[in-house]
């Protein structure tokens, strides 16, 4: 009240003097020169200007924790008695990975657009059974993609503005789902066909409902499900009936694989600076696999996917199966070998037997 | 009967044409070194930005700077370029399901392939149309 008085005095206090506006206060220009560190002169590099660069001076200060509770952004001067906004993840340990502003920037420049570069005209009739199986998959693959956007805002605006690189990175990976949603949607009702049966969600739900901090939904998401993804992207890649395939598949991999940069060194962060995360990452898994084991227990995707392999139906029982055995194996191979390189040793006694019947067995000595 | 000598020497011509190329800058940005190991010839090739900076001869034990490394006989090396220019060869990536031709020293480097599998694509499709 008293500043809105003030505030009308200045502006009543304006009138009359040359050149002053009706209304409005008399300029006062009391913030310039208030800045914390001024004269930042940052040049762009062969990359352009990144927000990388700009990490330089205090600017490029990241703190082991972040006090401030405000949207103050990173080297601002806080104003007092802004209301906090109550952010939760305020540790680096728990969202931070080196590369965050280089993915960041990397996601932009990368960018497509499903509409139109995916050439679309290559899609020609298949045979039904194939066609359903194309559906089914994208049907599956809508849900991942719906997941990995849920997942990502619902714990987004929760990091803390200290971090910006990595909700900058999260806000490209958010978008990267709704593109992957938009593609999957476009193929399975481009050709004659439709969507299929939604997938049994087991996993996604773990992934959602993961409560233990953004690590926690990390691993699940990223560790294990991205692997995943990343996996079957690469087969369906392989298994293209089309240009318009083939684009969509290698286009949304490499989506995945940056999201996967992302998940590796984060949690090599938060494993070499937290105090128990091995032990606590081992647990994670543990769990995770079981949840992981009992979805991969549902017959369709499985069904589909050896349908796309063989090229249809009448195969897809034998050489169909057989592809996605190899596939599976190459999915437990590249997910142990990611534990292992973060040092969380999956032990395959103690894993399910539904998953660990596709990793090669060792010969006894 | 005499050994095939693995074709390489357009590795420079597909690095000058690509960094000219608007299409592959539409890419976006490419940051990996590509090592190339097919038979005893050894190359590494560095995608920094928005372009090829450079292609350089290297002995064995440098692959070590590698983030990726593509190894074939330089039989399989000559027959991928040539069908693939004929449009009959699947992808790098379909190929490394096939024949696990790619390695990377740890999961974080290895999962560059897929990262910008279009780029590293694109300069194995451009090499293979002047190999042709």
């Amino acid at each position: 009240m008293a500043r809105a008085k003030a505030s009308q005095a200045a502006a009543d206090s304006n009138k009359g003097q040359p050149g002053a506006i009706d209304g409005i206060p008399q300029p006062r220009f009391d913030w310039t020169g208030r800045s914390n560190q001024w004269g930042t002169r940052v040049k762009p590099g062969k990359h352009g200007l990144r927000l990388g660069d700009l990490n330089v001076g205090i600017y490029g200060e990241i703190p082991e924790q972040w006090q401030d509770q405000t949207r103050n952004p990173r080297g601002a001067i806080p104003r007092r008695g802004v209301p906090p906004i109550g952010y939760a993840i305020r540790d680096k340990a728990d969202l931070w990975a080196e590369s965050a502003a280089d993915l960041y920037e990397e996601a932009i420049q990368r960018r497509w657009a499903p509409a139109t570069d995916i050439p679309w005209d290559s899609v020609t009739p298949l045979n039904e059974g194939l066609e359903r199986a194309i559906c089914q998959v994208c049907t599956e693959l809508c849900q991942y993609a719906n997941c990995d956007i849920e997942t990502i805002s619902s714990w987004q605006h929760q990091m803390a503005y200290g971090y910006h690189e990595v909700k900058q990175f999260l806000a490209t990976a958010a978008f990267d789902g709704a593109r992957h949603f938009e593609a999957f949607r476009k193929r399975a009702l481009v050709n004659g066909g439709g969507l299929g049966l939604e997938g049994p969600g087991e996993v996604n739900r773990m992934i959602l409902e993961s409560r233990g901090g953004w690590t926690e939904a990390v691993a699940y998401l990223l560790l294990l499900r991205g692997t995943f993804t990343v996996t079957l992207l690469r087969y369906l890649e392989k298994a293209a009936c089309n240009d318009a395939e083939r684009a969509l598949y290698q286009y949304t991999l490499q989506d995945k694989a940056r999201h996967m940069a992302y998940g590796l060194e984060h949690l090599q962060y938060a494993i070499a600076h937290q105090e128990d995360m091995t032990l606590i990452m081992q647990q994670l898994m543990f769990i995770g696999e079981r949840v992981f084991a009992r979805e991969m227990k549902d017959h369709v995707l499985r069904e589909a996917l050896a349908v796309i392999f063989a090229g249809g139906i009448e195969e897809a029982g034998t050489t169909g199966m057989a592809t996605y055995r190899q596939m599976m194996t190459a999915f437990m191979q590249d997910y142990v070998g990611s534990c292992e390189w973060l040092g969380v040793r999956r032990n395959p006694e103690t894993m399910p037997r539904i998953l660990v019947q596709y990793l090669p067995q060792k010969e006894e000595a | 009967m005499a050994k095939a000598q693995p074709k390489l020497d357009w590795l420079n011509a597909a690095r000058e044409q690509l960094n000219v190329d608007p299409g592959y800058r539409k890419l976006g940005s490419t940051d990996v070194t590509l090592g190339l190991a097919i038979g005893g010839e050894c190359r590494l090739v560095v995608f920094e930005a928005f372009t090829i900076s450079a292609v350089r001869v290297i002995d064995d034990t440098e692959l070590r700077d590698a983030d990726i490394v593509i190894r074939m006989t330089p039989k399989d090396w000559n027959a991928y370029l040539r069908n693939r220019q004929k449009g009959r060869a699947a992808s790098l990536l379909s190929l490394d399901i096939d024949k696990a031709v790619v390695t990377g020293a740890d999961p974080l480097k290895r999962n560059k392939l897929a990262r910008y599998n279009l780029s590293i694509q694109a300069f194995l499709d451009a090499g293979a149309a002047l190999a042709a």
